[in-house]
């Protein structure tokens, strides 16, 4: 089963984008593309005339990609959810390294947004794992999934991570890491071709990995969990659609203000409870 | 064993009137001794059975003068420098010393050799001597004046002998001897340049560290006033009421020496100082004094007040200076801010006192330790070689130095990701401290978390300036003075390899040795396990592959027959340029927290005074 999940995310990724374009487009009364969209972006931007800016840069973005699908392997099978975590970290700085390394002002802007936006993300992530520990007594996936569901005793925790989702996903109101309108794609600029396409696989292995966390809340339920995975797939596309991007700055002050002390009142909760 | 710690006492010393003598042989003399003292310390290690006592009392009224001689030194560079604190600070120490001697103590053995002594000396020696071999090339463009890089080279040495002997001595009147000593290379390898500034920075490090020394003229006084000994194994084991009195000074001493706020400012000033000297001084050996001591009187600290205070302050300094850090430019001033930072995460660990956090803490002494020293070096070399000391003007370097690069960027990795032994100790640290009901630790968790993610920011963005390319051409790089840096290097990396089996032997041992009791932790070749977690081997290979060869891989690996294209400029022709980000926190945070830190000073104090 873990097996057949890893070695099968990147198609289940790819989907789970097709049915969020198809969903974004209904939202604002569109027809929108087919399910399989997204393969067949991929398939036409494979087929294109590759160009780099220089080769570190364009492989940087191949290793981003490998490092996403390990980090979605350790949840898969039911690694320590830290190492996980911190697996995602790497590949995020993977990305950040490779915009930095070539000179062009949208990417290096990019970078420096991602990493500004990691700043406030990663905290919370972690006080999740905390949270699933004081629950479930383990960090590991493979006991938190026997234990009895979380979201009941921690539900300000479940909050602050539905807070941050949209910053871990690059989306609406907390997207300025990749702002088109302002920085073109921010780091993603730089990549064409078939080297754009793994950066975009990577992203969908990357929403695999936060929906992944969310249903986790389910524990030993996976109706819960996979409830609380579409709740939160709906509300991500409900705020993207319907919320302005905010500064990177006001990113990190609502993030704190609001997610991390959710995160960090649901933790003392549980201490003191 | 006895002959291998007579060569770690007393070479160092040796060494340092031999540099002196024969001058011209100065480098080659420094460098034999440094390669004595990495065999001397791994084999010490190695056959280790139990722990080796020595008495010298005949040495105690020798020991008392040189207290005093050193003390009118100071004394005097306050008079003729008009430096009213350190005249007043070697006053008030000589008054305790002499109230010191009012009191007997029980004869005990002065010298006792544990396992947390050879830990450290494979980090004073291993590390430090590759510093002193670095430090014979890099003095060599310092000055030409050949007198005065035999001084150099004698400080350097006999310093490590003074580290030596004093993570041995379990006599605290002999501790601070040890301890004044570390303050004066401090003093003068910080004035070393002699210019204006090193001397206002040298004499600044000279009297926040004075202060160190009345807080342990302090614990001593507690110890032989009330216990009539001065044995800090003693005092351990037979504390009773007064124990907390006594690892209250000795704490503030540490925290000092460690550079916490608000006596953050002699590490910094320390910049003005040759490269060596940051690395020998304030990465790999003196401020790990800080960790040493608390580690040393951990098992007295875990649960109490005083405890929870001095993690607190670890914690305020580990979030600030990593915050404050993110407005500098200057890559040296990086590299001071993130180790005060990080020595805050190892007294905030060390202070806990569990298991779990002791070994965390070692864990964070080794490696940081490596990963910092190895930093500094490289630091030099860009200063030396390439003339750069802002993180604004290494653009294109990897082109014309892509080892160096290389090197700086694994010794940021090291400190942050996987699977290096930072991030092991932070896995360990996150694990351990859940496991720990109770809401100071809690809030301790809190700023862990906010800290190490603002540590990443800075790592990063640093990081970020150091791939940026541009058009440099690639030229052959010079690698004079490579070797240190690179043996680390290769350490970092190789070792990750071993990393399980390394925390389920080494590091278990050695922390199992610090708390007295079993640390609840295993670790084989196939992975680490904790009461409640796991790291299995496959991540660390991964982890491996991903940091430490691919991207090396891509940096060698050119892409052929694909078209090169310009980076995307909006059409426009002009040049653009994007530099780093800068952050600077509201000015007063920097002010708040040393004021906060400097009441928890007190606080600690007063706690340990109540007894709590």
């Amino acid at each position: 089963m873990s097996w057949l999940l890893t070695l099968l995310a990147p198609i289940l990724g790819g989907f789970l984008y097709g049915i969020e374009r198809k969903l974004t487009a209904r939202m604002q009364s569109r027809k929108g593309p087919p399910i399989l969209q997204p393969f067949f972006d991929l398939f036409k931007l494979a087929d294109k005339r590759p160009m780099v800016v220089h080769s570190y840069h364009a492989f940087m973005g191949i290793i981003h990609f490998v490092a996403a699908w390990v980090a979605l392997s350790v949840l898969f099978f039911g690694g320590d959810l830290l190492v996980a975590i911190f697996f995602h970290l790497l590949s995020t700085s993977l990305l950040i390294v490779a915009g930095y390394s070539v000179k062009s002002t949208y990417s290096r802007l990019g970078a420096t947004r991602e990493l500004i936006a990691i700043a406030a993300l990663e905290p919370i992530l972690i006080l999740t794992a905390i949270s699933f520990y004081l629950h479930t007594g383990s960090f590991e996936v493979s006991k938190i999934l026997t234990a009895p569901t979380s979201i009941f005793t921690s539900v300000l925790g479940f909050l602050a991570l539905l807070i941050a989702l949209p910053g871990l996903l690059k989306k609406s109101p907390f997207d300025a890491a990749e702002a088109h309108q302002e920085i073109v794609g921010g780091v993603e600029i730089e990549f064409s071709g078939f080297f754009y396409d793994t950066v975009y696989a990577a992203k969908w292995l990357d929403m695999l990995f936060v929906f992944t966390l969310v249903f986790l809340f389910g524990g030993s339920s996976f109706v819960v969990g996979g409830a609380l995975a579409v709740f939160a797939f709906f509300v991500v596309l409900l705020a993207d659609n319907s919320t302005a991007r905010v500064r990177y700055c006001d990113m990190v002050r609502l993030l704190y203000s609001l997610a991390f002390v959710l995160a960090g009142a649901n933790i003392i909760l549980g201490v003191v409870l | 064993m006895q002959e291998l710690l007579l060569i770690l006492f007393l070479l160092p010393f040796f060494a340092a009137v031999g540099v002196l003598s024969v001058k011209r042989y100065a480098g080659i003399i420094t460098f034999f001794t440094a390669t004595f003292l990495m065999a001397a310390s791994s084999l010490a290690y190695l056959s280790f059975e139990s722990s080796f006592t020595l008495s010298l009392s005949y040495l105690s009224v020798p020991f008392l003068v040189t207290d005093l001689v050193l003390l009118g030194y100071f004394a005097t560079i306050g008079y003729t420098s008009r430096n009213k604190k350190i005249l007043f600070l070697s006053i008030v120490q000589a008054a305790f010393l002499f109230l010191l001697e009012n009191f007997s103590s029980r004869e005990g053995y002065d010298i006792v050799v544990d396992k947390l002594s050879l830990f450290m000396f494979l980090l004073i020696n291993i590390v430090g001597s590759l510093i002193l071999i670095y430090a014979v090339r890099y003095i060599k463009d310092e000055t030409s004046d050949i007198s005065k890089q035999a001084v150099f080279l004698a400080i350097l040495t006999a310093f490590l002998g003074v580290m030596n002997l004093l993570v041995s001595v379990d006599n605290i009147e002999w501790l601070f001897l040890f301890f004044e000593m570390t303050t004066l290379a401090s003093f003068w390898l910080i004035g070393f340049r002699d210019d204006a500034e090193s001397q206002e920075n040298a004499r600044i490090a000279l009297w926040m560290n004075q202060i160190g020394g009345v807080a342990l003229l302090a614990a001593a006084l507690v110890a032989k006033a009330e216990l009539h000994t001065v044995y800090i194994s003693e005092i351990l084991t037979h504390g009773g009421e007064t124990l907390i009195l006594f690892t209250a000074f000795f704490a503030v001493a540490a925290l000092i020496k460690g550079a916490q706020m608000p006596f953050s400012p002699w590490l910094l000033g320390a910049m003005a100082a040759p490269t060596p000297v940051s690395a020998i001084l304030h990465s790999s050996t003196m401020v790990k004094i800080a960790p040493y001591f608390i580690l040393k009187i951990s098992p007295a600290l875990a649960g109490t007040a005083v405890g929870g205070v001095i993690a607190l302050i670890g914690a305020i300094s580990f979030l600030v200076s990593a915050a404050l850090a993110l407005r500098e430019e200057n890559f040296k001033k990086i590299l001071a801010y993130s180790t005060i930072s990080l020595l805050g995460l190892m007294i905030l660990t060390a202070s806990l006192g569990t298991p779990l956090s002791v070994l965390a803490c070692m864990l964070l002494i080794l490696f940081h330790g490596v990963s910092k020293a190895m930093l500094f070096m490289c630091a030099g070399v860009l200063e030396k070689k390439y003339h750069i000391k802002s993180i604004e003007s290494v653009e294109g370097l990897i082109n014309k130095a892509p080892i160096l690069t290389s090197l700086i960027i694994l010794g940021f990795l090291s400190i942050s990701l996987p699977p290096f032994g930072v991030f092991f100790a932070k896995w360990i640290v996150y694990e351990g401290g859940a496991g720990i009901s109770g809401l100071i630790v809690t809030l301790l968790l809190f700023f862990i978390a906010v800290g190490s993610v603002a540590l990443t920011l800075l790592y990063f963005k640093t990081v970020g300036r150091f791939v940026a390319n541009d058009d440099t051409k690639s030229s052959k790089e010079d690698y004079s003075y490579l070797a240190s840096p690179l043996i680390l290097g290769m350490f970092l990396l190789g070792f990750s390899f071993f990393i399980s089996p390394a925390i389920g032997g080494f590091f278990k041992e050695n922390a199992s040795f610090v708390v007295s009791s079993v640390v609840p932790i295993s670790g084989d070749f196939w992975g680490i396990t904790l009461p409640f977690g796991r790291l299995e081997f496959w991540h660390i290979v991964a982890a491996f592959l991903l940091l430490g060869v691919a991207p090396l891989l891509a940096a060698k690996i050119r892409l052929k027959g694909i078209d090169k294209v310009k980076p995307y400029s909006c059409g426009e022709k002009i040049e653009t340029s994007a530099y780093s980000f800068y952050f600077d926190p509201a000015k007063n945070i920097e002010k708040v927290a040393n004021t906060v830190s400097a009441a928890l000073f007190l606080l600690i104090i007063l706690l340990g005074a109540l007894n709590l």
